[in-house]
């Protein structure tokens, strides 16, 4: 009767001991388990190396009025991007303001090892109305450096003179 | 000291995001158009030649219009201010006495023609407040003579300018 008492008085100090020494006495031994969790999270990284010279035009094309543009567009491939992805993308290109009516802004990207480049592609509509413009697509990543980024600029006769800037902004996106 | 790090931290943090790195890339553009103002023909005519009268009156004259010009201007388009421009002729040297070379150039769609004008060694306006372009635009040359003027023949160069119309 005495020793049922102080068993009872034991019982909950042994639950707790079993109850601490348990995880301790699974895991140790000569083996030991661990549950590693990881994961690889989209990275989708350009960057440019600056800003393209003046793009200027300050002639009439010498097949005008049968040319395309009536005047002769101006090229600059002087700056390149660096591009990182972990999945298949695509880039956009985008204007921030819109162009003076007869004028064009064109870009081409060259393209990373799999990708394929639209070439040159209209950033504003007829009306000078900014026009975002998918400039590349590719399926596979890739980690690239050093890809020329060519811009034209074109006028006809009736976009007048003067001058201006804007802004073009890249956008690395998912290609679904 | 702890605000001042946090408001270098957010300063950096803004100039890292708004620049190159990242999913997006920004590139500045700056473009220019220059004045563009051309002139051109398609070609000489062939020799104005007088060669019949009617008895009691002088010679008739020759005609040609079968060469045409193109002009070409970019300074009168909707963007820079209107800068109208002219079209002025000339020849390098005064015409034989009793003969007159004409010449009337027709005008482009923004473009009012002079009509018929007497070239002589001083330019002459022919087209005025052109402000558009126009291509295949007729040359219409006449050479007139009296009977004074007997028996020649000659050249001259005509000269056409594209000027600001002030």
């Amino acid at each position: 009767m005495k020793g049922t008492k102080k068993l009872k008085r034991a019982l909950p100090v042994l639950l707790f001991l079993i109850f601490c020494f348990l995880p301790a006495f699974v895991f140790s031994g000569n083996t030991a388990q661990q549950i590693v969790n990881f994961q690889i999270q989209e990275i989708g990284e350009i960057y440019v190396s600056g800003d393209p010279g003046p793009l200027i035009i300050q002639s009439l094309d010498p097949s005008y009025p049968n040319s395309e543009y009536d005047t002769i567009p101006d090229e600059d491939s002087s700056t390149y991007y660096n591009i990182t992805t972990n999945y298949a993308f695509k880039i956009t290109g985008e204007l921030l303001q819109n162009m003076p009516q007869g004028t064009w802004i064109y870009i081409k990207l060259a393209e990373p090892p799999e990708g394929y480049s639209l070439g040159f592609v209209v950033l504003n509509d007829n009306y000078g109305t900014k026009l975002p413009a998918q400039t590349l697509l590719t399926s596979d990543p890739t980690s690239t450096t050093n890809l020329t980024i060519t811009y034209k600029f074109a006028a006809d006769l009736y976009a007048g003179t003067g001058n201006g800037n804007n802004t073009v902004k890249l956008t690395v996106l998912d290609l679904i | 000291m702890k605000r001042i790090l946090l408001f270098f931290i957010l300063i950096s943090l803004f100039i890292f995001n708004y620049s190159w790195a990242g999913s997006i890339a920004y590139q500045s553009i700056s473009y220019s158009i220059y004045p563009i103002n051309e002139i051109w023909v398609s070609g000489n005519p062939p020799t104005l030649i007088i060669s019949n009268a009617q008895a009691g009156e002088d010679p008739k004259e020759a005609t040609d219009s079968s060469t045409y010009y193109t002009v070409a201007t970019n300074e009168g388009g909707y963007v820079s201010p209107e800068k109208p421009k002219r079209i002025t002729g000339s020849i390098n040297q005064a015409m034989p006495e009793h003969t007159k070379l004409i010449v009337n150039l027709e005008a482009p769609f923004n473009g009012y023609s002079e009509g018929d004008i007497e070239l002589g060694v001083d330019s002459q306006n022919l087209v005025t407040g052109i402000l558009s372009t126009g291509d295949g635009l007729t040359i219409t040359y006449k050479f007139r003579a009296t009977a004074e003027a007997g028996t020649l023949s000659g050249y001259r160069t005509v000269t056409f300018t594209l000027l600001d119309d002030v």
